[in-house]
C-alpha cells in the first residue's frame, strides 16, 4: 500500500501529469500523422524524457507510445492511410463509414471508445499479472537471464519483415556495438579507436534517433517525390457512441481487447497482428458478419480495441523479464535503463513506487487519450492535413536539437547523423532498424550473464541445459528463430 | 537505374563478411582464454564476429540459390526521388559545418529553407512562418526553459 501511495505521489506531481498529457498529445498528433510513427515520435522526444525529474519523463513517454497507436486510426478512418501499421484494420471498415456512410464521427467515436477500452483492459491485465510473473522470475540467476536475453534476441526473425537473415545480422551489429567501451566483467577497454568519446560505450540516444527519425524523414522525402498526400475536409458530427452501438460492440470490444492483450505479451507479435486477429475473430463470431468491409462497427471496434490492447500486454515481459516484444518497446526499455530502472523481476522488489508509478500512468495515459479523443477530434483531423514540406524540416531539426541537448555534445549530432545515412540504405536493402535496437538495449544483459554464468560453472558450458528453465528459454529462442523456416515447411506440406 | 536485390544481396554479404572478419580480428587483441574468472574479454565479440560472418555467408548462399526470385526484388538508389535524399544528405553535411561556422540558429534557418524549397515549397511567405515559428520554438523549449547551451559560432567563442 505504501509503495501505491508513493507512485500516485511521483504521478500525480503537477510538471509529470503535464509531461503526461503533453506526451498523449504529441503521440496521437505523430500517430494520425502518415509517414511518422510511434518509434519516430518515441525517439525523438527520448532526449526531452530527461529533462523531467525522476518518473515524469518515463510518463511522458508513456502517453506518447499509447497515443501514437490510437493516433494511427484517424488518418485509417478519414484517409484510407493508416497513421501506424496497427491501423491497416481500422480502414477496412473505419473508411467506409465516414465515407459511404457519411459518419466520420461515428467511425471516429468508435474508434477512440474502442481503442479506450483496450488499453485500460490491458492495463489492468498487466496490473494483476506483472506482479505474479516478477515473482516467478525472483528465482531466476545469471544462466536464466542469458537465456532469456537470447530468448528476447530471437524475437528479430519477428521484427525482421523484410529478410531473416538481414535481421540476425543487424542484431549482432547491434550486440557488437554493445560491447564498445569498458567491459563490466573485466574492466577491459575495447573498440573504443583511442577515442575518450566511446569510452562509455557507443551513446544509444543518437543511434536511436539515427535510425527511428532521421532515417525515416529520409525515406519520407523519397515518398514525398511520388506521392502528394490526400486531404480530407469531412465535416465531423456526433462523436459519443450511441447506446445502441455500444451494446452492438461491447462483446467484440472485450474479445479483442483479451486477444489484443494475449498477443502482446507475446515477444515479437505487435498492434498490427493483433488488430488483423481481432478483426478477423470478431467477423467470425458477429451476427453481422456480412456487412464488414462496409462500416460495421464491430469492425473498426474489433481492430483498435486489439492494438490498443497490446500497450499493457507487451510491458508484461518488458518489466517482469526484460525481454522487449518490439521497436517501440525496446525504446521504452532503452528509457527505462537510462533513467537506472533495470527491467526484470528485481525491479518489482527494488523499485516497487516505480512499477506501480509506470502502472498508474499507463492506466492515466489510456484515460487522458480517451478523453482527448472525444473532446480534441476536430483539432486533430486538422493535423492530417499538416503538409508534409512544412513537417518533415520541423522533423529534422528536431532530431538534431534532441540528440543534442542529451549530452550538450556535437559527437552525439554527427553520429545520429551517420545512423541515419546507413539507417536510410539499411532500409531499402531490407534490414531492420527494431533488431539493432534489441541488439544494443540487450547486448550487456546478453554478455554479463553469459559470462557470470561461466564463472558460475567453471567455464563449463553444461549449464546451460543442465538447468531446465534456462534449457526451456534457449529452446524457445532456436523455435523462434526457426519459426520462419517451420511456417514455410507447414504450408509447403 | 534501378539494382535488384541480388546484387544488393552479394554486396552486403560480401561486405558482412569482412566486418565479421573484422571482429574477429580487433577481438583478438583481447584475450580470448577462459580463465577462474571466466572467458577473456574478447571471447564475447569473437563469438559475434563469428556469427556474424557466418550469418553473411549464409545470406550469399540463399542469394545464390534464390537469384532468380531476388533478381525481380529492385532496390531503387539512382532514380530522381533518390538524388532529392541525397541532396538532403548533402544538406544536412553542410549543416554540421554551418553550425560550427555560424552557430546553431543561423546553421538552422538556411537548413529549413533548404529543405523546404528541396521539398518544392515555393510560398515564401509559409518558409519565412515555418523557420521563425521553429527556431522560436525552439529557443523557448531547449534554450530558455531547459536551459540548453545551444553550439554558438567559432567566431563567437
Amino acid at each position: 500500500m505504501t509503495d501505491i501511495l508513493s507512485a500516485l505521489n511521483m504521478v500525480l506531481v503537477p510538471l509529470n501529469l503535464l509531461g503526461l498529457i503533453a506526451g498523449v498529445l504529441v503521440g496521437i498528433a505523430f500517430g494520425c500523422m502518415p509517414g511518422l510513427s510511434v518509434n519516430m515520435g518515441l525517439a525523438l522526444l527520448f532526449p526531452l524524457a530527461f529533462t523531467f525529474h525522476g518518473i515524469g519523463g518515463i510518463l511522458m513517454l508513456l502517453g506518447i507510445y499509447c497515443g501514437a497507436i490510437y493516433g494511427g486510426s484517424i488518418s485509417a478512418i478519414l484517409l484510407k492511410t493508416p497513421g501506424t501499421p496497427a491501423s491497416v484494420a481500422t480502414t477496412l471498415d473505419g473508411y467506409p463509414m465516414a465515407t459511404k456512410l457519411r459518419q466520420p464521427g461515428r467511425a471516429l467515436g468508435l474508434s477512440t471508445l474502442a481503442s479506450t477500452f483496450g488499453g485500460i483492459f490491458s492495463t489492468v491485465c498487466l496490473i494483476l499479472l506483472a506482479p505474479q510473473l516478477a515473482k516467478v522470475a525472483l528465482q531466476f540467476s545469471k544462466p536464466e537471464y542469458f537465456a532469456l536475453a537470447i530468448f528476447g534476441l530471437s524475437i528479430i526473425t519477428s521484427v525482421s519483415s523484410g529478410s531473416v537473415i538481414k535481421g540476425i545480422m543487424g542484431g549482432l551489429l547491434g550486440l557488437f556495438l554493445a560491447t564498445v567501451g569498458i567491459d563490466a566483467m573485466t574492466g577491459t577497454i575495447r573498440f573504443t579507436l583511442d577515442t575518450t568519446y566511446l569510452l562509455g560505450g557507443v551513446s544509444f540516444i543518437p543511434i536511436l534517433i539515427g535510425v527511428f527519425a532521421f532515417a525515416q524523414v529520409l525515406g519520407s522525402i523519397e515518398d514525398y517525390y511520388h506521392n502528394e498526400r490526400s486531404e480530407q475536409h469531412m465535416v465531423i458530427d456526433r462523436l459519443l457512441p450511441s447506446l445502441a452501438d455500444i451494446k452492438r460492440v461491447f462483446v467484440t470490444l472485450v474479445r479483442s481487447s483479451f486477444i489484443g492483450t494475449f498477443i502482446g505479451c507475446v515477444p515479437g507479435t505487435g498492434g498490427d497482428i493483433a488488430s488483423f486477429v481481432s478483426y478477423d475473430q470478431a467477423k467470425r463470431w458477429s451476427k453481422h458478419g456480412a456487412n464488414f468491409g462496409n462500416g460495421e462497427p464491430e469492425g473498426i471496434c474489433a481492430s483498435e480495441a486489439g492494438n490498443n490492447a497490446v500497450s499493457g500486454g507487451a510491458f508484461i515481459p518488458v518489466l517482469t523479464l526484460g525481454i522487449p516484444g518490439d521497436g517501440a518497446t525496446a525504446i521504452m526499455m532503452g528509457a527505462l535503463m537510462v533513467q537506472g530502472l533495470q527491467p526484470g523481476p528485481l525491479l518489482f522488489v527494488e523499485k516497487a513506487p516505480d512499477v506501480y508509478a509506470i502502472f498508474i500512468g499507463l492506466l492515466l495515459a489510456n484515460i487522458i487519450m480517451g478523453i482527448m479523443g472525444f473532446s480534441l477530434i476536430r483539432l486533430f483531423t486538422k493535423v492530417v492535413n499538416v503538409p508534409l514540406h512544412i513537417l518533415l524540416p520541423i522533423i529534422v531539426m528536431m532530431t538534431f536539437v534532441g540528440t543534442y541537448s542529451y549530452n550538450n555534445s556535437l559527437n552525439d549530432v554527427y553520429l545520429m547523423v551517420v545512423s541515419g545515412f546507413i539507417g536510410y540504405f539499411l532500409n531499402k536493402l531490407g534490414f531492420s532498424m527494431s533488431a539493432i535496437i534489441i541488439g544494443i538495449i540487450l547486448g550487456g544483459m546478453a554478455e554479463q550473464n553469459f559470462v557470470g554464468s561461466l564463472i558460475m560453472s567453471d567455464g563449463n558450458f553444461n549449464i546451460f541445459y543442465t538447468r531446465p528453465l534456462c534449457l526451456f528459454f534457449l529452446a524457445a529462442a532456436v523455435l523462434s528463430l526457426l519459426s520462419p523456416f517451420i511456417g514455410k515447411l507447414f504450408k509447403k506440406l | 537505374m534501378m539494382n535488384n536485390m541480388t546484387i544488393c544481396n552479394y554486396i552486403v554479404g560480401f561486405l558482412g563478411t569482412i566486418i565479421g572478419g573484422m571482429i574477429m580480428h580487433a577481438s583478438a587483441a583481447f584475450s580470448l582464454a577462459f580463465t577462474e574468472n571466466g572467458p577473456g574479454p574478447g571471447f564475447w565479440p569473437f563469438s559475434l564476429g563469428c556469427a556474424m560472418a557466418a550469418a553473411a555467408v549464409v545470406l550469399l548462399i540463399y542469394t545464390f540459390s534464390n537469384r532468380a526470385d531476388l533478381s525481380g526484388q529492385k532496390v531503387t538508389l539512382t532514380t530522381a526521388a533518390n538524388k532529392r535524399v541525397y541532396m538532403m544528405m548533402g544538406l544536412v553535411v553542410l549543416f554540421c559545418v554551418l553550425i560550427n561556422l555560424l552557430g546553431f540558429y543561423p546553421a538552422s534557418a538556411v537548413l529549413i529553407v533548404a529543405v523546404m524549397r528541396l521539398l518544392d515549397c515555393k510560398d515564401v511567405k509559409g518558409i519565412a512562418l515555418t523557420t521563425v515559428l521553429t527556431l522560436v520554438f525552439i529557443y523557448l523549449v531547449f534554450g530558455f526553459l531547459l536551459h540548453t547551451q545551444m553550439p554558438q559560432s567559432i567566431f563567437l567563442s
